[in-house]
């Protein structure tokens, strides 16, 4: 078991952060690399120095599409592994991932109703999603409030519930919408990054880092909620309010993402975990390094999913799930699980 | 002066009284242990003291001021608690549990610094579990693990330590071992003890004073020779007791009859 004998500062957060950009800054250099049209690794240097472009083709491929994509990617595996290692801490469950509380069931519902209504990738379609995942979060919140504060299982138990129901409606659509649609609904299912935009990651960029920011503020109180909310409470965090803000930041960056990519399942499960297994579980350390972990795996996920079968392509979701369950299970087997008890 | 006082506390839960006029006080450098059977309102008394609960009657004063005016912080640099068992969720090293007793004395985005980490150490060396700190939480046996949440305990730096039932899952010699460190605690840091316990031998050898619950009532207060009688323990916990005297330590000594 990787334990860190060292009690985590500021270098060590400083180093592993470092270390984790390099590697993301490297991926981002190759994924931009890959795709069905070829563009050398000389002309990309070119272009990315900014030097004018020869041939207009290869500017308009890495600037206009491999680059908005991966961008958003990024952003999505950052906000989704972030959402999750917190989501684990504060829940104390291991299966804890950032749509526990309904953000993507909720999304989700918000999505098909706009594309059953006719609304276009644009800006309706998020739009209903956020609304969606915003609504659903707070139905969540409402029925898991109890008198002494919100427990952890009822929480769990009212994300389940709330998610089966929503779940129930969307099938309802899916089943009874025409074929045209179906396809349209069937990627956004799946998370789908085909149509990224620079604009939405401008859009997602400063929601992304505010709540970072705001989770980050609770990464101390997060390592204690870890003990059990009574041991936290002894020592000082006021739970509740911890909570409270946990929740709405990592629905509000999570919703916001999703509402762009659709849902992407995996990312926020598998990255913390593995993390957790190398760098230990302090979150001052894990927060960060599960974000740009998160933003690397995702990128690359989506890397494959735009080559593996080229010229089609597959959604994002089936790749994060096909490469994320055996993986995750290895690591299970070899590290016996062990530090859920 | 009183570290600790409580004047006319009681909490109602629900329909009935869980506590009810509750009087009490303890000082610098004491050690009280509270007894009592199961519900008579031992850890609703601990969880009042600690402000996570609020009295619905009367005050409880934490070094001469009113506890409900402090935010949990304020009150964890004060009081620490050393629960009965703790969940370890990831696995953190020793020394990280450790350090994070020095929580309520960090503000935001800070990192532990020199200071704390002297604090942590001298705090593991004196629950006697230095040796321990590399080494994964996961990896102790039940009594070293207790150590462990004593020093975490001691690293708030707190005036007032409350333990519940911290020698459950203990052997005998760690039970011992237990009550010799809080006792060596209080004499020398001038710590003020609360230990709520079943182990009444043991509580009596120990405490300078003992506090009998029955009922969500005190119903005996004082020495323990004055409080542990074959009277007051066959009427509070209703099971008939002998008890006469420890031949060692001349404490009283509980003999199930």
């Amino acid at each position: 078991m990787a334990v860190s004998t060292k009690p985590v500062n500021l270098i060590r957060v400083i180093k592993v952060s470092g270390l984790m950009t390099l590697l993301l800054l490297l991926g981002i250099l190759g994924a931009l690399l890959l795709g069905t049209a070829e563009v050398g690794f000389r002309d990309l240097l070119d272009l990315l120095s900014g030097a004018e472009a020869k041939d207009q083709m290869s500017y308009l491929i890495i600037f206009k599409i491999r680059l908005p994509r991966i961008i958003l990617a990024g952003l999505a595996g950052f906000s989704l592994s972030v959402g999750g290692a917190v989501f684990q801490a504060i829940l104390r469950n291991p299966l804890a991932e950032p749509f526990i509380l309904g953000v993507s069931s909720g999304a989700a519902f918000g999505a098909v109703l706009g594309i059953t209504a006719g609304l276009g990738f644009g800006f309706g379609i998020p739009a209903c999603a956020f609304a969606g995942a915003l609504t659903t979060v707070a139905i969540v919140m409402m029925i898991a409030r109890r008198k002494m504060g919100m427990e952890s299982a009822t929480t769990l138990l009212a994300g389940v519930i709330v998610n089966a129901f929503f779940t129930a409606i969307i099938m309802f659509f899916v089943a009874t919408s025409t074929d045209d649609r179906l396809h349209t609904m069937l990627f956004w299912l799946y998370g789908d990054l085909s149509q990224s935009r620079m604009s939405e990651s401008l859009v997602a960029l400063p929601v992304v880092a505010t709540g970072f920011f705001l989770l980050y503020a609770f990464a101390r109180h997060l390592n204690l909620m870890a003990m059990g909310e009574e041991a936290a409470l002894h020592m000082g965090v006021d739970v509740e309010k911890a909570k409270i803000y946990c929740f709405v930041a990592v629905s509000l960056i999570t919703g916001l993402i999703v509402s762009f990519t659709g849902l992407i399942g995996f990312v926020g499960l598998i990255v913390p975990h593995i993390l957790r297994m190398i760098i230990g579980p302090d979150h001052r350390l894990l927060l960060p390094a599960s974000g740009l972990g998160g933003a690397l795996f995702l990128i690359w996920a989506d890397t494959l999913a735009r080559t593996l079968v080229q010229p089609s392509e597959l959604p994002v979701g089936v790749i994060t799930a096909a490469m994320g369950a055996p993986f995750f299970i290895y690591l299970l087997r070899k590290k016996g699980g062990g530090h859920w008890h | 002066m009183a570290l600790i006082r409580l004047s006319d506390v009681s909490y109602t839960y629900g329909a009935g009284y869980a506590l009810q006029g509750i009087n009490m006080a303890a000082r610098k450098g004491e050690l009280v242990g509270i007894i009592g059977p199961n519900g008579s309102g031992k850890s609703t008394l601990f969880k009042i003291i600690d402000g996570l609960l609020r009295p619905s009657q009367g005050v409880v004063y934490l070094a001469g001021l009113p506890l409900a005016r402090k935010t949990r912080k304020q009150i964890a640099g004060q009081v620490a608690m050393v629960p009965q068992e703790n969940y370890f969720l990831f696995p953190f090293s020793v020394k990280e549990v450790v350090l994070m007793g020095r929580f309520p004395h960090k503000g935001i985005f800070q990192f532990e610094g020199d200071t704390d980490l002297k604090i942590a150490q001298e705090a593991m060396e004196l629950s006697k579990c230095d040796h321990l700190g590399d080494r994964s939480i996961h990896e102790l046996s039940g009594g070293e693990r207790q150590r462990v949440l004593i020093a975490r305990a001691l690293a708030q730096e707190p005036q007032v330590l409350l333990m519940d039932e911290p020698t459950t899952f203990l052997d005998i010699r760690f039970r011992k071992e237990f009550f010799e460190l809080v006792s060596s605690l209080c004499s020398q840091r001038g710590l003020c003890s609360l230990v709520i316990s079943h182990d009444i031998d043991l509580a009596s050898m120990y405490c300078h004073r003992i506090i009998m619950l029955k009922e969500g009532r005190i119903y005996a207060e004082g020495s323990p020779t004055e409080v542990v009688t074959s009277e007051n323990i066959g009427e509070v916990f209703g099971c008939p007791v002998l008890v006469d005297k420890n031949p060692v330590t001349q404490t009283p000594r509980v003999n199930i009859i």
